[in-house]
């Protein structure tokens, strides 16, 4: 009966992990719309759905504490142990990624540099990526991992090239004359698109590291980690 | 300090190996076709459910059981490239060299020193008496807590966890290269388990050990190299840390995470 009660708390576990990746890929479509639409009070919401990932994020990490401690688990079960928490810590931070993406919503102007199709376009793919970790991680599918860690050659790509548009045009800017206001504000907004652009990548790359995680629990392979 | 000779980096001379070897007692097979190398200045211990022949097994490399009428064996158990199963081999010369310490601790009901000294007595060990008393107690972790009443104490007024040290030193006194443990910690509560542990991790400095354990936490705590058995078979062996992280066999995974034994 013991065994069987701790065979319940790993298919809990998963369970849970599974509803936290739901739960931040929400919230992170939720930081793309409020770019999409211009939301401006989108951050402040995301921060208060943040603060509950948080909690759920510590409470994964609780039980696989409790787990590892009282359980005292092995081999593949260890694996699962050490992979949802090391998997719970990336959507945590995923779901900060989301936070600040809607809180560059509040900064609309800055998107003068890069039109924000081209970026939600690369937003698109890192949530298309984050989803398909989540369904690999939950389907025990090392496959399924092992190909969204090749798409992520796709998001970082996209992220070149973005970056490159956003140079070619403050070039552009940079041969107008400009005022100290307006050089302040050009600065400002570069760097608000920049951190957009690096965030997605993140985003991609968290999915990829959910993934790596994911391929360890299932064949022991550290190779992507 | 680390002894540069027990490296787990470098490849270990094997001191006893059992090759193709098999085991019945009566008509039933305990035993079959175990090939198995037990590393030098190395802990390997073995694991596996209740009846899979693990202890058979420890108590095959040293003969310990011939004392069973029925005992039937196949193959070999080859000490520094000899059978000890061979022809003319004496049973008490391989039980000097390979010590065995039992699960439950079984001193003598004499004093601390007696149980050292009758050893080493009745191996023609005479001289140096003393001094071969406090050295072996002294591996054994136990000289502290005993010297001052090393002839007014008997054996088994120690505490369990003494008794069990002071097993060991006896096996030790006669200084043999294999020391093989029959869960020598099962009969202890947990500080003398540890003091045990510690003590198989400063004596495979210079000896080889082998120990057989229920405990698959100890095992992974103070082995160098695990081996598991089924049904009489070896299943798989490898470094510890290889099968508690990631076995090769499905059988092994599914016994080290409890699914079975």
């Amino acid at each position: 009966m013991v065994r069987e009660s701790y065979q319940q708390q790993l298919a809990d576990l998963r369970t849970d992990v599974r509803d936290l990746g739901r739960e931040v890929q929400q919230s992170l479509s939720s930081g793309l719309t409020a770019i999409r639409e211009g939301h401006q009070e989108m951050g402040d919401r995301l921060e208060e759905w943040d603060d509950r990932i948080d909690a759920r994020t510590a409470d994964i990490e609780h039980r696989c504490t409790e787990l590892i401690a009282l359980q005292q688990p092995v081999a593949g079960d260890l694996r699962q142990i050490i992979s949802a928490f090391k998997i719970a810590t990336d959507l945590e931070r995923v779901a900060d990624l989301a936070v600040n993406l809607a809180e560059y919503a509040a900064l609309s102007e800055a998107f003068v540099l890069l039109p924000k199709d081209r970026l939600l376009e690369l937003g698109e793919l890192a949530i298309e990526m984050l989803e398909a970790s989540l369904e690999a991680f939950q389907a025990e599918d090392a496959e399924k991992a092992e190909a969204v860690i090749r798409r992520d050659k796709e998001v970082d790509d996209g992220c070149l090239a973005l970056r490159r548009d956003v140079l070619t045009k403050l070039i552009e800017q940079g041969e107008q004359p400009h005022s100290s206001d307006e050089s302040r504000e050009i600065a400002s907004n570069t760097m608000t698109v920049l951190w957009s652009i690096r965030d997605l990548e993140r985003v991609a790359d968290h999915a990829v590291n959910i993934c790596a995680r994911t391929i360890y629990w299932l064949r022991a392979d550290v190779s992507y980690i | 300090m680390t002894n540069p000779n027990t490296s787990t980096t470098t490849t270990p001379e094997v001191l006893l190996r059992s090759q193709d070897f098999s085991l019945w007692y009566g008509d039933f097979q305990a035993i079959d076709g175990i090939t198995l190398d037990i590393p030098k200045n190395r802990v390997t211990a073995i694991i596996g459910p209740s009846g899979c022949g693990k202890s058979t097994y420890l108590r095959a490399l040293n003969r310990m059981n011939d004392l069973i009428a029925t005992v039937k064996v196949d193959g070999q158990v080859l000490y520094h490239g000899q059978n000890i199963y061979g022809r003319g081999v004496d049973p008490v010369q391989v039980r000097r060299h390979i010590g065995m310490v039992f699960q439950k601790p079984n001193p003598f009901p004499k004093t601390i020193y007696e149980n050292i000294a009758f050893g080493l007595r009745i191996n023609g060990l005479n001289d140096a008496m003393d001094d071969r008393v406090e050295q072996a107690l002294k591996r054994a972790a136990l000289w502290d807590e005993v010297k001052d009443n090393l002839y007014s104490k008997k054996g088994l007024d120690l505490s369990g966890g003494q008794q069990q040290r002071l097993c060991i030193a006896r096996a030790l006194a006669i200084e043999p290269d294999i020391l093989l443990m029959d869960e020598p910690a099962s009969a202890l509560d947990p500080i003398a388990t540890a003091k045990i542990e510690d003590l198989i991790h400063e004596l495979k400095q210079n000896y080889t050990v082998g120990i057989v354990t229920h405990n698959m936490q100890q095992a992974a705590r103070v082995s160098d190299r695990t081996a598991f058995f089924y049904l009489g078979r070896l299943v798989e062996v490898g470094p510890t840390t290889k099968i508690f992280e990631n076995p090769d066999e499905q059988q092994t995974e599914d016994y080290v995470t409890g699914k079975f034994g």
